[in-house]
This record gives structure tokens, C-alpha cells and sequence, in this order.
């Protein structure tokens, strides 16, 4: 009944908001396509799909100057967004009174930020492959924009995804223990801090391609930051059960007024 | 007008978010310090035994112009708050407006208080806030560097700074440092003040409060990538706010331009057509 309820009111309502992701990729499938022409660079469609996650490599062991990674950045924030505006904006309805169970509440709010962020990405995807067919950059999988420095499966490139939903069920969580205004607060700052710290305890690192360890030497393994990923997961969700569980609900109704 | 801007100044001070941003902002000032005092003991053992060339360098100090949080260029605190500065300005007051309505509180406050004046005392109030917040937050940053790091007059051929004598006030800031930083973080402060006013205009179309303090961040991010990935990125506020000026090209005429228009646009919007509707 809630997942229903999610369906119909949070994803469907939500689905115009991704019109903006979509011109905020093509901007940035612009600049990559100025880019290549510039330096005469072969890219294919998967250059142009994983240049949305690539974000950049571990500071300030690349010896790099540090350059924030806008088009990452923008992405991450975008989808806490989203989610940040949907769950408490439904919690004063009749919804959870009539659905009779908290637990199934918070979980159908888990399954609708998993339809969520993969439809998110779906988007990003399908976005940049009908811009490399308009401007005729061949649809390919080789990879020719990062440098890989040691063997990775299929397993990595879906890291940023995975990272997402945990982020998503993170500030779920956070939502729960304070307000959403706060809990898209902390999300950003943890983004901001992870282009620049790089460590699995900041784990929105493993949604950066650059960051691991596959591409970059100095970056995180894709084992330790899958296990990373289950430990918030399972963190988030089992203390944000706990907490919605005992949650004043009325309480939170007349601090919203 | 005078009861309206009472009263909303009076919510302004007796609110939690005021006193949440304060501590936010202060968290990575005090942050930052310890970073620049731990960073700066290190370099004087240093100095204690290899002299004035450490690691074959000369030794320069670190001054204030180059730790406090307007200054310093390579640490984590100062690109957090800069980056998070529309949020943080918005998150005090802004969002008040969107509550009212939800609540009804805003009927009974115009059955008392004409709507012109109430619209124009939330406008003020609304611009104060992120003008008060982020002023408290670069001034206590700069006056804890001052306790602690000599105020010496930036050489540029040290390259300890990252400010350029080709960028907007550069030549100020290495003969007159402190009159640099002050005028800096009083556009700063201007900034903020707008970015919060913008806040009121969102408010206009959504009754979450959510929406309307993360919007006006949603709208400086967005304007900010766009442009970074066009090289325009001197127009951008969000990367212009910072003192070290991470961009070429950056001027006052931008500054104030777009400072103009910004302030216009929420003004015209908040207080003209609000107006209009009936909130009855």
C-alpha cells in the first residue's frame, strides 16, 4: 500500500525534476564534446557516460592542484534534492495511519529512493547516449578517457549507483534523526569533504571513479568500499527503523508549524 | 513598519536556525584554526633546527593573510563554507515565510499588519540574517587568526598567497592587506544577504519550507556549473565570494551588477506580486 502511495505521490510527482538533470548532463556531454574536438581526443559513449562520475583523482597525493569537481558535485546534490524533499513532506498525511505500519513506511521510503536513483541514472545514461547520437560520437565501451591502472570488472563502474542509494538511505536516516533541511545540509558538506578527503569513512568516495583505486593509484579498493557501503547501509537503516519507530509524530507536526 | 520589523527581528533572534548556522559556521572556523596552529608549530620545530632555510626554502611565516578562512587556499573549512554559504544564510530566517503561510500564522499577521509592511520587514529581516551570519562567521575567523599569527604585509614573491596582483583590489592587498579583507568580507556579507532575500522569491511558488531554503543553493549551484563548464566562471557568485579569487577576470562591476539585479529580481517578485495574491 505505502510503496503505491510512494509511487503514485513522491516518483511520479518527482519525474519532471529530472527534466533539469537531463539539461545539466547535456551541458556537461557539451563541454566534454568542446573538449575532445580541442585536443582531437577519440572518445566513445562510455567516455561520455562515466565523465559524469569521473570527479577527480585523490588530493593532495595526485600532486595535482585541487580543482573542484563541479560536475560531480552538482549531480550528488541534485539527488539528495530530490530526496530530501519527498519523504517528511508525506509524514502528517492520513498515508501512515491508514498503511497501520511504521516499518513498512520507512521501507517502501527505502524501495522508492532505490526506483529513485536508478531512475536517475537511467536518465543520465539515456541522455548522454542521445547526445552522442546526434553529434555522431560512436557508441561504443571502450574506455579511452580514464587510464585504468589495474584490472576491474563491470562491479566498479556501478559503484557510483550503489554509492547513491546508500547516501539516499544515509540521509533518510538523517531525515529521521533531524529535519530534511539538515539532513541535505550534512549530505552536501559530506560530498564537499569527500572531492577533497579521500577515505572510506567519507564514503560518498566511492561514488567517484577516480577516487578508486582501479583508476587511480593512490584510491580506494573496490572490496573495502562495497564493504563500506554495506556497513552504512546496514547502519542507516536499522537505526533509522529504530528511531522512526519511537518518533512523536505529532511532536514533529507542530514543530513544522 | 516599525511593529512589523520588531517582531520579525525578534523571531530572527529567538530562532534555533540562527543559532544552528552560527555554530556551523563557527565549528569550521575554530576547525580551520586548530589545522593553521598545528600546521604552524610544525614549521617552527622545523625552523628550530634547520634555521631560516628550511627544506632548502626561506622561511616565511604564516600570517593572517593567508590562515584565516577568507584567505587560506588550500585546506578543507574555507571551501565547505564557501560552498555552502547560500544554505547557510538561507537557513536562519528565510524558510519563515513558507511556514506562515503553511500555518495560517501570516492571516493573522496581516489582519493586524498592513502587507506592505510586512512583506518589506520579512525582505529586510530576511536579508539581515544572511548578512549577520555570514559577517559573524568571517569576522570571528578573522579576529582568531589575529590573536595567534603576525600581521605581516604579503610579500608576493614569497608565493604563500594566493591572491594575484593582476586580480580585482590585488595591488590593495599588498600594500593595505586588512583594508583588502575588510571590503572583501563586506561583499561578502552583501552576497549572503541577497542569496537569503532570493530565498524569500522561492518561497512564492512552494509551501515546503525544505524547498525553499535548499532552492536558492540548487539555483547559485546550478548557475555556478554552468558557467565553470563555459569558462564564465568569474560570473558566478558562489566562486567570486571567495577573497582569494580562485578565477580570473573577477570585478566590482560584476559584482555589483549582478548584486543589483539579484536584489531587483526578489525584491520585484517578493514584494510586488505576492502582494497580489490572496491569502485569505
Amino acid at each position: 500500500m505505502y510503496f503505491k502511495y510512494d509511487l503514485k505521490v513522491g516518483f511520479l510527482r518527482d519525474l519532471p525534476k529530472l527534466l533539469i538533470l537531463a539539461g545539466i548532463v547535456l551541458v556537461a556531454n557539451i563541454s566534454l564534446y568542446r573538449y575532445a574536438e580541442l585536443l582531437s581526443l577519440n572518445l566513445g559513449s562510455l567516455d561520455y557516460i562515466l565523465y559524469l562520475t569521473k570527479s577527480i583523482a585523490p588530493f593532495p597525493q595526485s600532486g595535482e592542484e585541487f580543482r573542484f569537481p563541479v560536475v560531480w558535485y552538482l549531480q550528488q546534490l541534485y539527488l539528495a534534492w530530490i530526496i530530501g524533499g519527498y519523504p517528511f513532506s508525506s509524514i502528517c498525511d492520513s498515508a501512515l495511519i491508514y498503511g497501520g505500519s511504521r516499518q513498512k513506511w520507512y521501507l517502501s521510503k527505502v524501495a522508492w529512493i532505490v526506483l529513485t536513483v536508478l531512475t536517475y541514472y537511467l536518465v543520465m545514461i539515456i541522455t548522454s547516449l542521445l547526445f552522442c547520437l546526434a553529434t555522431g560520437v560512436p557508441i561504443s565501451w571502450e574506455i579511452n578517457l580514464l587510464e585504468p591502472t589495474e584490472e576491474f570488472s563491470v562491479v566498479t563502474i556501478l559503484l557510483p549507483i550503489v554509492t547513491s542509494f546508500v547516501t539516499g538511505v544515509f540521509q533518510l536516516f538523517l531525515m529521521t534523526l533531524t529535519t530534511p533541511i539538515t539532513s541535505f545540509f550534512a549530505v552536501a558538506a559530506l560530498s564537499a569533504a569527500s572531492t577533497y578527503v579521500t577515505s572510506p569513512l567519507l564514503f560518498t568516495n566511492c561514488s567517484q571513479l577516480l577516487k578508486l583505486s582501479a583508476f587511480s593509484e593512490e584510491g580506494i579498493g573496490t572490496i573495502e568500499s562495497y564493504l563500506t557501503l554495506a556497513i552504512v547501509f546496514m547502519l542507516s537503516l536499522v537505526a533509522g527503523l529504530i528511531i522512526f519507530n519511537h518518533r512523536d509524530i505529532l511532536k514533529d507536526q507542530r514543530d513544522e508549524e | 513598519m516599525k511593529v512589523a520589523l520588531k517582531l520579525e527581528l525578534r523571531r530572527l533572534f529567538s530562532s534555533k536556525e540562527l543559532y544552528i548556522a552560527l555554530a556551523i559556521g563557527l565549528a569550521l572556523v575554530v576547525w580551520l584554526f586548530v589545522h593553521e596552529v598545528s600546521e604552524l608549530s610544525r614549521f617552527e620545530e622545523q625552523y628550530a633546527i634547520y634555521g631560516d632555510k628550511v627544506s632548502g626554502y626561506l622561511y616565511y611565516p604564516k600570517t593572517v593573510f593567508n590562515s584565516c578562512i577568507e584567505l587560506e587556499y588550500d585546506a578543507l573549512p574555507p571551501i565547505l563554507l564557501y560552498l555552502l554559504f547560500p544554505i547557510i544564510a538561507a537557513f536562519p530566517y528565510a524558510s519563515t515565510y513558507c511556514k506562515d503561510k503553511k500555518t495560517g500564522y501570516l492571516k493573522n499577521l496581516l489582519v493586524r499588519i498592513d502587507r506592505r509592511d510586512c512583506s518589506m520587514a520579512k525582505y529586510i529581516v530576511s536579508f539581515f540574517s544572511g548578512f549577520l551570519v555570514s559577517g559573524a562567521i568571517l569576522l570571528s575567523s578573522l579576529m582568531l587568526t589575529m590573536l595567534l599569527f603576525p600581521m605581516l604585509t604579503p610579500e608576493a614573491v614569497t608565493q604563500n598567497y594566493y591572491v594575484q596582483s593582476g586580480n580585482m583590489w590585488g595591488n590593495l592587498f599588498y600594500t593595505m592587506p586588512m583594508v583588502y579583507t575588510l571590503l572583501y568580507i563586506l561583499v561578502d556579507m552583501l552576497w549572503c544577504g541577497c542569496m537569503a532575500s532570493f530565498t524569500l522569491l522561492i518561497s512564492m511558488f512552494t509551501r515546503s519550507a525544505f524547498l525553499a531554503v535548499t532552492g536558492s543553493f540548487i539555483v547559485f549551484e546550478v548557475l555556478d556549473y554552468v558557467l565553470s563548464l563555459f569558462s564564465l566562471s568569474r560570473f558566478s557568485p558562489i566562486t567570486f565570494l571567495r577573497p582569494i579569487q580562485t578565477t580570473d577576470g573577477i570585478s566590482l562591476g560584476i559584482i555589483l551588477t549582478e548584486f543589483v539585479i539579484c536584489m531587483a529580481v526578489s525584491f520585484l517578485g517578493f514584494y510586488f506580486l505576492e502582494r497580489e495574491k490572496d491569502v485569505f
